[in-house]
């Protein structure tokens, strides 16, 4: 049985994980599909289905993670221009 | 009350630096909207301005019976002011964060 206190310890490390990137789309992407992924789900009661989207939500951690490491190694060269500060 | 939500949330999602302006009148609560900055500028005084800045007349509205913001919704505003001021708030405590008081508290003083 998932703990919703399980489930926000999840969705915080997915956050905290994305924001690691030095690619500014990727960073983006994951919030904002992590915080989906959530929005979506947050109704579910059957605990089978709670157990199996918790699972994904784990799978998809493991990813970001491991994939984290190979950006870091290619860092983009220029800044985004998404990043600039507004003058 | 559920515009304050949805506003609240648009905003912290779009991150876009807009002046404050004053989201909803409501019980003479004036709530204005997160002034984002990219850029990590301003000393201590500024930083606790700004929180402080977000809930006018009341720093103590309670997130979810006030606001209407369920814990996911805490999460997101977590980390966006993690983001925004740069400090790291450990997950036990983050889970006990109410208000925006209680958030202001860890910027070291």
């Amino acid at each position: 049985m998932v703990a919703k206190l399980q489930v926000i310890s999840l969705c915080r490390s997915l956050l905290r994980a994305g924001r690691k990137y030095p690619d500014y789309n990727i960073r983006e992407y994951t919030k904002r599909r992590a915080l989906d992924g959530f929005h979506m789900n947050k109704n579910l009661t059957d605990p089978s289905k709670v157990k199996e989207v918790y699972a994904e939500g784990k799978a998809q951690l493991e990813v970001v993670e491991r994939a984290l490491k190979v950006y870091l190694a290619y860092p983009p060269k220029t800044k985004n221009i998404m990043e600039l500060k507004v003058q | 009350m559920h515009c304050i939500r949805s506003s609240i949330l648009q905003h912290l999602r779009l991150r876009v630096p807009v002046r404050p302006v004053f989201l909803l009148e409501r019980e003479n609560v004036y709530i204005s909207k997160m002034n984002f900055t990219t850029g990590h500028d301003g000393g201590q005084d500024q930083v606790l301005s700004k929180v402080i800045g977000l809930v006018k007349n009341e720093e103590t509205a309670d997130f979810k019976k006030d606001l209407l913001l369920h814990s996911l919704d805490r999460v997101e505003i977590v980390m966006a002011i993690e983001e925004e001021f740069s400090v790291e708030i450990p997950n036990e405590k983050a889970g006990n964060l109410t208000c925006c008081t209680d958030i202001a508290s860890f910027h070291s003083l």
